[in-house]
């Protein structure tokens, strides 16, 4: 077997390791030796260290790729109804071919780019000559700077950075029981009506965890017409829902086997 | 308008935008017929044949534009600090590549056929508006689409998208590289799998 002294970094993903693999190998790509391939894939991974977690996943990814083809090779499966047998490979090459595809229109895009390169337009300016690392150059003076500096003055120091813990306005199971109310006045009410005239995103959620809870109680149905339509919120009847009512913490209703 | 020729007309515009010019654009805005403004075009560049002049006018990105002759090159670089400014790394090409041929493409499909991550290319390719985000697609998780710019097309001197190798040219592209790779191979043993010599484009 040979000794592979690269390291995995010298490849850009699986599919440069692959191609490096079969070329190596002399590996007809249009009847690739599965076992072998997977066999060297396999032992160049063990042997060297993948510094990059997001790569090793990749990497890894196509290992277990490539075992799965392997094994169906071995094992041939029932042939579906009327479908023809695909080989199992054939996924895999097209991937390859398609990857060695775009890697030949990169050389012929280089080519390109240097022979537009090579014919200036007009304008050429020291910008473009300089590094593409820079970041893009603002255009600024002294004066420019004299006057930020004057604008930051006349806005005043910047406020002391105090946090404020808020105090919970209101808890989820207050929630429900002001909800409880509302319904049992009206019956049926609109998501939106729930939460009118009360801003914040607090109140929303805390709205949304009460509504779930109460749904998961059976106190509540939850309708809507249509997709993405407006989203009632109806009252329950029924014995199990007057149980849930009066079963939460708080409940405002004393337990009674009666229907309301 | 009566005594200056087309060809002057055409010229002094075309010299005045930066930026590649329409044939429409600029028969909009002189008297000039389109088809005419394609005849001026080609007689200035005669002239400038001719005349031993250092530019040309291309067709580049859909329009007209100045451009120097590729063989002062070396005149132009030796202004400035860096030689070749603003080409674009493997990656990158590999990357444009993709998406000028499949787009509007996203980014879970690009991964998928180079084997990496692109985000950083995508983000590089973007800040120099080679690509633009053309919308989103209809699939989970919405992930937006990318597809080339003019500057693209400006960069690489193409008149067009349609000026880039045809798909189908490639075949042929990619079965001669391989040959040539098996040519160096083929002394130390045949490749495995088909004993059948003749495939050569088939050989890697």
């Amino acid at each position: 077997m040979t000794d592979y002294q690269v390291s995995l970094d010298v490849f850009e993903g699986p599919m440069d390791l692959l191609v490096y693999l079969i070329r190596k190998n002399e590996i007809d790509i249009y009847d690739i030796p599965i076992a072998l391939i997977t066999d060297r894939y396999l032992s160049y991974i063990e042997q060297t260290e993948i510094m990059d977690l997001e790569k090793a996943g990749d990497f890894l990814l196509m290992a277990a790729t490539l075992l799965r083809i392997k094994s169906r090779m071995m094992l041939p499966g029932e042939p579906i109804e009327g479908e023809e047998y695909e080989d199992p490979r054939t996924e895999l090459v097209e991937k390859i071919i398609e990857y060695l595809q775009f890697k030949e229109i990169a050389e012929h895009m280089l080519a390109l780019e240097k022979s537009s390169l090579s014919q200036a337009e007009r304008g050429f300016s020291e910008l473009d000559l300089q590094s593409e690392d820079q970041d893009p150059q603002v255009e600024a003076t002294v004066n420019e700077l004299i006057l930020a500096f004057g604008q930051l003055m006349l806005k005043g120091p910047p406020p002391e950075p105090v946090h404020q813990v808020e105090r919970e306005q209101i808890s989820a199971t207050e929630r429900i029981r002001e909800i409880r109310r509302m319904l049992k006045k009206k019956g049926r009410l609109l998501f939106s009506d729930l939460v009118a005239g009360r801003p914040g995103r607090r109140f929303l959620v805390v709205t949304l965890v009460a509504l779930l809870e109460m749904a998961r109680r059976g106190e509540i149905i939850v309708e809507q017409d249509d997709l993405f339509s407006e989203v009632w919120i109806a009252r329950r009847r029924g014995r199990r829902a007057e149980a849930a009512r009066s079963k939460t913490a708080g409940g405002n209703s004393r337990s009674s086997g009666a229907e309301k | 308008m009566a005594e200056f020729s087309k060809e002057m007309i055409v010229e002094a515009m075309i010299f005045a935008l930066d930026e590649p010019v329409s044939a429409r654009k600029l028969a909009a805005a002189s008297e000039i017929a389109v088809e005419e403004v394609e005849q001026a075009v080609a007689s200035l560049n005669d002239t400038y044949q001719q005349g031993k002049r250092a530019f040309r006018i291309l067709k580049i990105a859909g329009g007209y534009q100045f451009r120097t002759i590729s063989e002062l090159a070396p005149y132009i670089q030796g202004l400035g600090k860096h030689v070749w400014a603003g080409r674009l790394s493997r990656a990158a090409l590999e990357t444009l590549a993709i998406i000028a041929y499949r787009q509007p493409t996203s980014r879970p499909e690009i991964e998928k056929v180079r084997g990496v991550n692109v985000s950083g290319v995508l983000k590089t390719l973007l800040e120099k508006k080679m690509i633009t985000i053309t919308g989103r697609a209809q699939v989970l998780g919405r992930p937006l689409l990318y597809g080339t710019t003019p500057q693209f097309l400006r960069h690489f001197g193409l008149e067009s998208l349609d000026h880039l190798p045809r798909e189908s040219e490639l075949q042929v592209i990619l079965a001669e590289s391989l040959v040539e790779s098996a040519a160096g191979s083929e002394d130390e043993g045949n490749g495995q799998g088909s004993g059948d010599s003749d495939k050569q484009q088939v050989l890697i």
